[in-house]
């Protein structure tokens, strides 16, 4: 797992890929509501001192998502994800709604959740 | 004498709601006299009860004895928003038997409900996930469960009203839909004060556009180039793709192109003279067709020339020899030579030629920088020029005057 000042910048890069990722979506997608019935869990913290940032729970989200949006601009937040991921974490499933409405409303809750998990407290004392 | 008219039996509706089309399947017994008989049938189509009658159409067909016989409606109205009924009569619509010639009874009604089918869900929302081409008119429903929920729909996030259908049902007519994008038109409905949505996808396709300026050339009669413009790219992906096909009536073969622009036919050896092409372009809404008839012969487009060169360049002087790939046995093939002078055309030749060509250029001025520019056509039916090839060269100093 990268060092602290390795995770800052692989962060930053993050957040510009990704915001890129989501004002696209927003803009692509218009008329698609969020859906509380979708749930994806933020960063945690690397069970190993001193407790990085591990994007083990997140990463199925994406690579879920990523052959429905078939974007560039994802295959490079997927490549920062990777960087940020505990190997030895469980790897976890995630089905895809197969209806086209509720597989957008998935991707768009998502996203969504993602964009607070950038700004939740555990990420922002990377920067402390 | 026969007891006419002949009133249809077994009437068996079924539903096909991806395709919205009742289906219907019937029989008329006891032709005895009677090898088969061209008949009219009467076809009635009621929705939401058997008093609202909302289609009457005619089938007429020749009946042979003791038949099985099809027809199938389209409805407009996704089936699972309304109960539909069929009931049909017949009569007799042919020349053996005199006028006059009376109805049948009709025969029952038929009930077919989708929503039988239907989940618990509390709200539904159709049709699901519909591929239609961008202009057509397409209505969409929604059923709730709850007559006292309070429904609201949007379209691309802006409210559209309907009309109600039933106590529960509201129907939305989209009229010429646009094409927004390649994932889909986005309509949802929501419960209002609940956390119910429904939402559906309705994936609109530009309108398929006949090919334009098809046409096919060759440069070895061996194989046939044929070109196009597709116009719009009216794909989507996961639903709808374009693909094109070539059909040859005179061999009636047939190959499907591996581009959207073009496509190579290798031409048999015996050399077929003429070709009667059909370009048919094709999505899974439709599809449309162009055709080019035309003599092989005709459509020659040689290759550019090749090794240019300048030998025995004088003052005044200079041979141009150059390469042609060879067309077939016959083709003879007219270049023309042009020498340029600064940038300025100031000699034009033409050179018929079957494989190496070859020119004596004069009246050059001496120390003078030149370009020859050699292309070739078809001698016999001019289809198109090759490209060019050039050669630049300078011309000798001019001899000391003899003093």
């Amino acid at each position: 797992t990268p060092e602290p000042y390795d995770q800052r910048g692989i962060i930053e890069e993050l957040k510009i890929s990704f915001k890129e990722l989501l004002d696209n979506y927003l803009q692509d997608e218009k008329g698609v509501p969020k859906s509380s019935q979708y749930e994806m869990p933020c960063f945690t913290a690397d069970p190993r001192p001193p407790h990085y940032l591990d994007s083990s729970a997140i990463l199925p989200y994406f690579r879920a998502i990523q052959p429905i949006l078939n974007n560039q601009t994802l295959d490079v937040v997927i490549e920062h994800l990777d960087k940020l991921e505990f190997q030895r974490a469980p790897k976890t499933n995630v089905s895809v709604p197969t209806d086209q409405f509720e597989q957008k409303r998935f991707i768009l809750t998502i996203l969504k959740q993602f964009s607070n998990c950038l700004n939740s407290d555990l990420v922002s004392k990377l920067f402390q | 004498a026969e007891p006419l008219p002949l009133t249809p039996e077994s009437l068996n509706v079924s539903i096909d709601s991806a395709h919205q089309y009742l289906n219907l399947q019937w029989s008329v017994h006891s032709l005895a006299y009677y090898q088969e008989l061209k008949m009219l049938f009467q076809i009635q189509i009621s929705r939401m009860k058997t008093s609202n009658v909302i289609w009457v159409g005619n089938y007429s067909t020749v009946v042979k004895r003791d038949p099985v016989l099809h027809w199938s409606w389209k409805s407009e109205l996704p089936l699972e928003c309304a109960t539909h009924f069929v009931r049909m009569r017949s009569r007799v619509d042919d020349a053996k038997i005199p006028e006059p010639r009376f109805w049948s009874n009709w025969s029952s009604w038929k009930e077919a409900d989708a929503q039988k089918s239907l989940g618990r869900d509390p709200l539904f929302l159709f049709p699901k996930d519909k591929l239609v081409e961008e202009g057509s008119n397409v209505t969409i429903c929604y059923i709730s469960r709850n007559q006292q929920d309070n429904i609201s729909c949007y379209l691309e996030g802006q409210q559209i009203h309907g009309e109600q259908l039933d106590s529960n049902v509201s129907a939305f007519k989209l009229n010429k839909v646009s094409f927004i994008r390649k994932t889909g038109t986005n309509i949802f409905c929501k419960v209002d004060q609940k956390d119910v949505i429904k939402g559906i996808v309705l994936f609109v396709s530009k309108v398929l556009e006949e090919p334009k300026d098809f046409s096919c050339e060759t440069q070895d009669f061996k194989t046939l180039m044929c070109t196009w413009d597709p116009g719009t790219d009216t794909s989507l992906p996961k639903r709808s793709s374009q693909s094109y096909t070539l059909f040859e009536s005179f061999s009636g073969k047939k190959i499907l192109c591996e581009h959207k622009n073009s496509c190579n036919w290798q031409v048999d050896s015996d050399s077929q003279e003429m070709y009667n092409f059909t370009l048919m372009a094709e999505n899974a809404l439709g599809n449309r067709s162009v055709s080019v008839l035309f003599s092989l012969t005709h459509r020659v487009h040689p290759k550019t020339p090749y090794n240019l060169f300048l030998k025995n360049v004088s003052g005044t002087k200079a041979t141009v020899t150059w390469k042609v790939h060879p067309i077939g046995n016959y083709s003879t093939l007219l270049c023309q030579l042009d020498l340029l002078g600064e940038g300025n055309v100031i000699q034009q030749h033409n050179v018929s030629i079957k494989e190496n060509g070859e020119y004596l250029l004069s009246e050059l001025e001496p120390d003078t920088e030149y370009m020859a520019r050699v292309r070739c056509a078809d001698a016999n039916h001019f289809w198109k020029w090759s490209g060019s090839i050039s050669q630049k060269f300078v011309t000798a100093e001019a001899a000391p005057s003899e003093a």
